[in-house]
């Protein structure tokens, strides 16, 4: 039983969910619900902001992954999940208060999952570019990236050299590192 | 790590957190390295970013509220449909005779094959099939043989020869005459434990054996005298048997068994019945055809073979893994104290032995 578990640990997330949509495998479910469920309910709790409407969402979620995996065609299992959590979180506080308005939190933007970056290019090359785009950064954001990974600094120091607070250090490096990656997919695009 | 190095870092994407790492992460209890590699993912994560704020606001202890989520009883759902497997197809129905009728023979088939081999033993299916698909064509050409041979017979004496006597010369004289229009062959009940041929008529007498009998009866006649004969001498007309052309050779029927044609075929037939084709397959490990064969023989009890056809289906029972039938049928032959009694309760005892 054991090695069965290691081995479905090994799985990667879309795997796990053609076991779970083709063959109804319980082990296969079994490992996606550890891995995530702990995730699924700090989401939940961030919208719903009740344990128990929380707890009851993680439950109707990941069932609903259970029966309807089938019915989709699930190419990045993460972010399809978190927008699954996400749409039902809605539902629910639609359904508590339809005149409560939540839109400004749906608007997407501030952070977004990001499609993984094929670089086809040496790594000297990619350094240079990665340069360049640092460049045209904002300061905030350039002071952050720049304690952060090459000063390799935590937050929490990041923040204390730079005077800004836990939230900001955060919104300006993954502000920071989208832009980037913008620009960098720009670059190569080009060449 | 070099400068370069730590900017490329910029582009990593790792694994979601883990729970022990969103605990420690959100009680600060996390080692350095561990805390590097939990803020580089949130960089860039925002399901984890979510999460994170998610129980930030939480008053209470998260581990607690984490070990107190039970997961979700799963609704049973329907497996996808998968690609229909090709049923073994009947091979009584491709050997039946044509002259046989279609509706006898289908009526004792089962119209599903429940003994189905277990999973795994797939290629058993597609040998049966082709082992059945051998032993049907191979009778059917038997068949198609013995039937050209009698039409061989009727076309090569298309005219056929015909014995009559002149009662002047005393001879015999052949001629040839139009062939006699047979009666149509009779088809005969088949048997409700036959899967396959009807009987076959006896092969008509040959010239050969006609005049024979001729000849025989004019030596008898010569030493009677003729009753009808006039004055003159001249022959009035008589119903005598000699000078009547062959009576058709329905009537002669009795002769024929003897001959070793005759023999062959109910040789044939003997090999044909379902018992024997249910052996047949049986030893060729074809089980699951051959438990059709078997099925059949055993339904009727008045069978001599029925016992034995009792026994095999066990045994075909016993090879598909179908264990508790086997046992069934086995129990059933040594209560009934039947022949092979001690074969069944030895398999019996060893059926019980792997429990």
């Amino acid at each position: 039983m054991s090695t069965i578990n290691n081995n479905y640990r090994n799985l990667n997330d879309e795997d796990l969910v053609l076991r779970i949509a083709g063959r109804q495998d319980q082990e296969a479910f079994s490992t996606l619900y550890q891995r995530y469920v702990h995730l699924a309910l700090g989401v939940c709790l961030k919208y719903l902001k009740s344990t128990e409407a929380a707890k009851d969402a993680v439950q109707v979620v990941f069932t609903k992954l259970w029966t309807d995996a089938h019915l989709h065609q699930i190419r990045r299992f993460k972010p399809w999940f978190y927008q699954v959590l996400k749409n039902h979180c809605l539902m629910e506080l639609r359904k508590k208060d339809p005149h409560q308005k939540v839109v400004a939190e749906w608007e997407p933007g501030f952070m977004e999952f990001e499609d993984p970056l094929h670089p086809h290019c040496s790594e000297e090359k990619l350094f240079e570019l990665l340069e360049a785009c640092l460049k045209g950064l904002n300061k905030e954001q350039y002071q952050c990236i720049d304690h952060f990974y090459i000063q390799q600094r935590s937050y929490l120091e990041t923040a204390a050299h730079t005077g800004y607070s836990d939230k900001q250090v955060k919104s300006y490096l993954q502000n920071g590192r989208r832009n980037l990656k913008n620009c960098l997919n720009q670059k190569m695009e080009r060449q | 790590m070099g400068n370069n190095k730590r900017i490329i870092q910029i582009l990593d994407q790792s694994a979601c957190l883990s729970k022990g790492q969103l605990l420690g992460y959100l009680k600060h209890n996390l080692y350095p390295e561990e805390l590097r590699a939990v803020e580089l993912h949130l960089n860039g994560c925002p399901f984890c970013n979510d999460a994170l704020e998610g129980f930030e606001q939480l008053p209470g202890d998260p581990a607690h509220l984490l070990t107190g989520l039970v997961p979700p009883v799963l609704p049973a759902m329907p497996l996808p449909e998968k690609p229909k497997e090709k049923k073994e197809p009947v091979p009584a129905i491709k050997q039946a005779n044509p002259q046989g009728s279609p509706r006898a023979l289908k009526k004792n088939l089962p119209t599903t094959e429940k003994a189905q081999p277990s999973p795994g033993i797939n290629w058993k299916l597609p040998a049966g099939i082709a082992a059945a698909l051998v032993i049907g064509g191979f009778s059917f050409w038997l068949l198609q043989l013995k039937s050209n041979e009698d039409s061989s017979l009727l076309a090569d004496n298309s005219l056929t020869d015909t014995a009559t006597l002149n009662m002047d010369t005393g001879q015999l004289q052949m001629h040839k005459t139009p062939p006699a229009v047979l009666p149509e062959k009779p088809v005969i009940e088949i048997a409700k434990d036959s899967l396959n041929l009807a009987k076959k008529e006896p092969a008509p007498v040959k010239a050969e054996e006609q005049v024979q009998l001729m000849q025989a009866a004019v030596e008898v006649k010569k030493a009677e005298p003729n009753p009808d004969e006039t004055e003159n001498g001249d022959l009035t007309e008589t119903t005598d048997p000699i000078v009547e052309r062959p009576k058709p050779a329905v009537a002669r029927a009795s002769s024929v068994d003897d001959t070793p044609k005759a023999a062959k075929a109910k040789e044939i037939k003997e090999d044909l019945s379902d018992f024997g084709i249910g052996l047949g397959l049986y030893k060729q490990k074809q089980y699951a055809g051959a438990l059709l064969y078997m099925r059949s023989a055993e339904a009727n009890s008045s069978d001599p073979m029925h016992w034995d056809a009792v026994y095999y289906s066990a045994l075909c029972n016993k090879e598909l893994g179908k264990r508790r039938k086997a046992i069934r049928l086995f129990e059933r032959i040594v209560k009934a104290d039947a022949p092979r009694k001690n074969a069944a309760q030895k398999q019996l005892d060893e059926l019980n032995k792997k429990r």
